[in-house]
C-alpha cells in the first residue's frame, strides 16, 4: 500500500510541476510578450457617441507606446449592459478591454445586468472626470444654488429641471437633493443632454444637470452653473459650491479603462503606462475638454476605491429615491 | 474642400444609379452606405448621403420617360406624360425638360432654405415638448391622410409601426418592454434593418414572382434641349411645381413623393386642355420634375431645424446625423454651422452636376437597365445582408432584416404601404418623450396642448385633417340609408 501511495504522490508531483511551470512560463510568457497582437477597447455607445471619441483620442497614444494597433469597437445594445457584459466575460488576456463611465453603478443598482461593478472586472486605471453641474440660463433671477432651492420651495411645482436619463449618475444626486432639501420641481426626462440644452435655451425647462454645458453653454455666457456635481471644485469656477460641500454626499461621474476580472498585473501595468502617456497628449486633452471632461489619473487601485466609492453613494441615492433593485 | 466635392459626386452619381435601377431605392442604398460613412467626417457622410436623395429624383425619371417603370415613387407620375412623350419619339426633350425643371426647382429650392433658414431656426427654438408633441402627430395624420391606397391600411401600418417602436426601454423609467425577454431587442428593432426588410428584400421577394420583362423602348434620343415651345409651355408648371413641392416637403408626411402627385394634379386642373394631360405633354414631365426636386430641399428644414425627419429618406438622414454625434434641432446652425451649410452647398453643387451628369449619361443609364435581374436582384439581396450585419456586427440585425422582408413581401402583396410604417416607427419615441414630458411639464393635464398657440394651432389643424377625412365617409354611410 504505501508503495502505491508513493507512486501516486511521485506522479501527482511529476505531473504537477510541469503542468505548473507551464502555466507560470506562459502567463510569464503572454505578460512578457504582451501586447503581440491588436488591443481591443469596447465601447457601450455607437459611433460618435462620448465614449467614442476619447477612445479613438486616447487608442492613438496608446498604441504608439504599445506597439500594437489598439482599436474601439462600438457596441451599443441593452442600453450600454451589452457591452459591459461582453467585457466581463472576456478572455482576461488583456487584449479585450474596455470603456467604463460611472453610469454603469446606477444601472447595476436599478436594473437586472450581467455583470457586478465590484466582482466582473480589472480596473486598469481612470482617465478622467466628468464636469458635471447643474446650470440655469444667464438670464435667471438665481445666482447660487441656494437662491435657487430657496424660491424651489417657496414655489412648488413651478420650477421644471431637465434630466438627460431617468437614473444616471448627473440625474440621481440631483434629485436626491430635492428630496434631502425639501423641494418639488417638475422633473422632464429627455433623452440626451442635447435635448436639455435646446429644452433650456428655449425656455422649456429652468435647470438641469450635464457635463456638456460647460463647454457648450457656459463659455459663452448663455447659461451659469450652480452647483458642481464633483468632489473638487471644476477648473475656471471655484466659487461653485461641490456637491460634497453642499450635501456631505460624493456626486463623481469618471471614466476610464477596464477589463474582464483577473488580468494579470503584470499586463494590467503595461496597459496603465500606455494610459498615462495618452492623458499627456494635447491633442487627447483638447478631446476631453470638448465632452466637458478633465484629464484625472487614477492607477488601478485608487480607480477601484472610486468604483467601490460610487456604489455606496450611489447604493444611498437610488434607496432614498425607492430606485433601488432588491437585493443590490 | 475637394473631398467633400468628391463624395458629393459620388453620392448624386450613386443616387442616379440607385434612381434609375427598379429594384433599390434611394432608402435601401441610404442604408447599406449607412455603415460606410462611419469612417468619413461627418460632413462628408451627410452630404454624400443628402446627395444619394436628390441624385436619385433624378434617375428615377430617367427609367419613367424611356421604359415606363418609375424607379422609385417620386417618379410614378412622369410616366404618364413622359412614356408617351417617348412614344412619340420626343425623349430628348423629356428627359432634357426633366433634368432642367429638377435643376431650376434643386436650386431654388435651396436659395429658400437658405432665405428661411436662420429666422426659422430661431423660432423653432421655443418648441417645448408640447409643440413637437402636435407637429408630429399632425404629420402622421397628414401622412395617413394622403395615403395612395386606402387611408385605412395606411392607418394600420402606422399603428404597427407605432408598436414597434415601442419596443426595447421604456424612455421614462428605463424599463425593458415588449422585447420577449430577448435582451438583442432590448435597444429595440434597428431602422436599417427595418428599412431593408421592408423596402429592400420584399422588392426582391416580389420580383422574383414577377419576372418583370425587361422591354427596353429602342427610340433614339435626338436633342436633349427642348424647344422654345416648350419652355414657354412649362416655365409656368415649374414655377409652380417649385412653390408647391417646396411646401409639401416641409410638411411631416410630405415629400417628394406626394409633391409630384400634387403638381400633376394641379396643372390638370388649371391647364387650358386637361383632355391633352396623359398624351404625352410636357407641362406634365415639367411640374412633377420640379416639385420633387424641391419638396427634397423642403424637407431638410423639418430635418436639420426642428429635428423631425418627414419621411423615410430624411430618417436615413436623421439616423446619420446622430451616429456621428450631431443632434439635429434648432441648435444644430449654431453648433455645427459646418454641416448645415455645407451640405446646402453640396446641394448647390450636386445639382449641377447632376445637370451636366445625366444629359450625357442618358445613354449609359438606359445600357445599365439593360442588367439581368437574375444578376441584379442577388447583387441586392447580397448587399443588403452584408449592410445590415455590419451596423453593429450583430446577426440579430440580419434576422430582423429577414423576418421584415417577408412582412414587407406580404404588406407588398396586399397594397399596405411602406411609409407610414416607417415614419411612425421613426416618430413613436419621440412622440412617446414628448407627451410624456409635456404631461410632466403640466402636472398632468392635457391641457397645455391647447393653451400654447403653436401646439394649439396645429392640434386644430390636424383635427380638422381628420374630420375631413371622417365627414365624406360619414354622409356616404348616411345616402346608402
Amino acid at each position: 500500500m504505501i508503495w502505491r501511495i508513493f507512486i501516486r504522490r511521485q506522479m501527482i508531483f511529476s505531473t504537477l510541476f510541469p503542468v505548473l511551470f507551464l502555466v507560470f512560463s506562459g502567463l510569464n510568457a503572454s505578460a512578457q510578450d504582451f501586447p503581440a497582437r491588436p488591443i481591443k477597447i469596447i465601447t457601450p455607445f455607437a459611433p460618435g457617441g462620448v465614449s467614442g471619441v476619447i477612445w479613438h483620442s486616447m487608442s492613438e497614444s496608446m498604441s504608439k507606446v504599445l506597439g500594437t494597433p489598439v482599436v474601439v469597437e462600438n457596441r451599443p445594445g441593452g442600453g450600454t449592459t451589452l457591452a459591459y457584459s461582453l467585457i466581463a466575460s472576456a478572455k482576461p488576456d488583456g487584449y479585450t478591454v474596455g470603456h467604463i463611465s460611472f453610469g454603469f453603478i446606477n444601472t447595476y443598482l436599478a436594473y437586472d445586468v450581467g455583470y457586478h461593478p465590484q466582482k466582473s472586472y480589472t480596473y486598469i486605471g481612470g482617465v478622467w472626470r466628468y464636469n458635471e453641474s447643474v446650470a440655469v440660463r444667464s438670464d435667471a433671477p438665481w445666482n447660487t444654488w441656494d437662491e435657487f432651492i430657496d424660491y424651489s420651495r417657496k414655489h412648488p411645482n413651478e420650477i421644471r429641471v431637465g434630466f438627460s436619463n431617468p437614473i444616471g449618475v448627473n440625474v440621481a444626486p440631483v434629485k436626491w437633493a430635492a428630496q434631502k432639501s425639501e423641494v418639488k420641481w417638475k422633473q422632464v426626462v429627455f433623452q440626451s443632454e442635447a435635448e436639455c440644452i435646446t429644452a433650456l435655451l428655449g425656455k422649456n425647462i429652468e435647470a438641469f444637470p450635464g457635463a456638456g454645458v460647460v463647454h457648450t453653454l457656459l463659455r459663452d455666457g448663455r447659461a451659469k452653473m450652480l452647483l458642481a456635481l464633483t468632489i473638487d471644485p471644476i477648473p475656471g469656477y471655484p466659487h461653485v459650491p461641490t456637491f460634497k460641500e453642499v450635501y456631505g454626499m460624493t456626486a463623481l461621474n469618471a471614466g476610464g479603462l477596464i477589463g474582464p476580472a483577473e488580468i494579470p498585473e503584470p499586463i494590467v501595468k503595461k496597459l496603465g503606462t500606455a494610459l498615462q502617456e495618452g492623458i499627456k497628449d494635447p491633442a487627447f486633452q483638447k478631446t476631453l475638454e470638448k465632452v466637458g471632461a478633465i484629464p484625472r489619473w487614477r492607477n488601478s487601485k485608487d480607480f477601484y476605491q472610486d468604483v467601490e466609492n460610487a456604489l455606496s453613494n450611489s447604493r444611498q441615492f437610488l434607496k432614498d429615491l425607492g430606485l433601488l433593485k432588491a437585493n443590490k | 474642400m475637394p473631398i467633400n466635392l468628391f463624395f458629393c459626386f459620388l453620392g448624386v452619381l450613386i443616387g442616379t444609379l440607385v434612381g434609375v435601377l427598379p429594384g433599390v431605392g434611394p432608402v435601401a442604398a441610404m442604408a447599406l452606405l449607412l455603415p460606410a460613412t462611419f469612417h468619413i467626417s461627418p460632413v462628408s457622410a451627410i452630404i454624400m448621403l443628402a446627395g444619394i436623395y436628390y441624385g436619385a429624383m433624378y434617375g428615377g425619371s430617367t427609367t419613367s420617360i424611356l421604359v415606363n417603370i418609375p424607379g422609385e415613387a417620386a417618379s410614378v407620375i412622369t410616366c404618364l406624360d413622359g412614356y408617351q412623350m417617348a412614344r412619340k419619339g420626343r425623349a430628348g426633350p423629356a428627359l432634357g425638360m426633366s433634368a432642367f425643371g429638377s435643376f431650376i426647382a434643386g436650386t431654388a429650392g435651396v436659395l429658400i432654405l437658405m432665405l428661411v433658414a436662420h429666422p426659422m431656426a430661431e423660432f423653432v427654438l421655443k418648441f417645448g415638448p408640447p409643440e413637437y408633441f402636435s407637429v408630429m402627430v399632425l404629420g402622421l395624420t397628414v401622412l395617413i391622410y394622403l395615403a395612395h391606397e386606402s387611408r385605412i391600411k395606411a392607418f394600420i401600418m402606422a399603428c404597427f409601426g407605432l408598436i414597434l417602436s415601442f419596443i426595447g426601454i421604456d424612455v421614462l423609467t428605463g424599463q425593458h418592454r415588449l422585447n420577449l425577454g430577448w435582451m438583442e431587442l432590448a435597444d429595440g428593432v434597428g431602422l436599417v434593418p427595418l428599412i431593408m426588410g421592408i423596402f429592400g428584400i420584399s422588392e426582391v421577394l416580389i420580383n422574383m414572382e414577377h419576372m418583370v420583362k425587361q422591354e427596353i423602348y429602342e427610340t433614339k434620343i435626338s436633342g436633349l434641349f427642348p424647344s422654345k415651345k416648350d419652355w414657354a409651355d412649362s416655365k409656368w408648371p415649374i414655377l409652380r411645381g417649385t412653390l408647391l413641392g417646396f411646401f409639401l416637403g416641409l410638411l411631416p408626411g410630405g415629400g417628394p413623393a406626394i409633391a409630384s402627385f400634387a403638381s400633376y394634379a394641379i396643372e390638370k386642373k388649371i391647364s387650358r386642355h386637361p383632355e391633352k394631360f396623359g398624351t404625352g405633354i410636357i407641362e406634365g414631365v415639367a411640374g412633377p420634375e420640379s416639385a420633387n426636386n424641391s419638396a427634397t430641399a423642403g424637407g431638410f428644414i423639418p430635418l436639420f431645424l426642428i429635428g423631425i425627419p418627414t419621411n423615410g429618406i430624411l430618417a436615413m438622414l436623421f439616423s446619420a446625423l446622430l451616429i456621428h454625434g450631431m443632434q439635429p434641432g434648432p441648435l444644430l446652425l449654431k453648433e455645427h454651422p459646418d454641416i448645415f451649410w455645407g451640405t446646402i452647398m453640396s446641394m448647390y453643387i450636386g445639382n449641377i452636376m447632376l445637370l451636366v451628369l445625366n444629359l450625357p449619361l442618358i445613354g449609359m443609364w438606359v445600357k445599365i437597365l439593360k442588367i439581368p435581374y437574375q444578376i441584379l436582384f442577388p447583387l441586392i439581396l447580397f448587399f443588403c445582408l452584408i449592410g445590415s450585419y455590419s451596423i453593429n456586427n450583430n446577426a440579430v440585425d440580419v434576422i430582423i432584416m429577414l423576418i421584415f422582408g417577408l412582412v414587407g413581401y406580404f404588406m407588398r402583396k396586399f397594397h399596405y404601404e411602406g411609409a407610414p410604417l416607417i415614419l411612425a416607427f421613426l416618430l413613436g419615441p419621440m412622440l412617446e418623450r414628448s407627451f410624456i414630458q409635456s404631461l410632466n411639464m403640466s402636472g398632468g393635464t392635457y391641457k397645455i396642448f391647447f393653451e400654447r398657440s403653436v401646439s394649439a394651432v396645429t392640434m386644430v389643424v390636424a383635427l380638422s385633417v381628420v374630420l375631413s377625412a371622417l365627414i365624406p365617409s360619414f354622409r356616404k354611410r348616411g345616402s346608402k340609408k
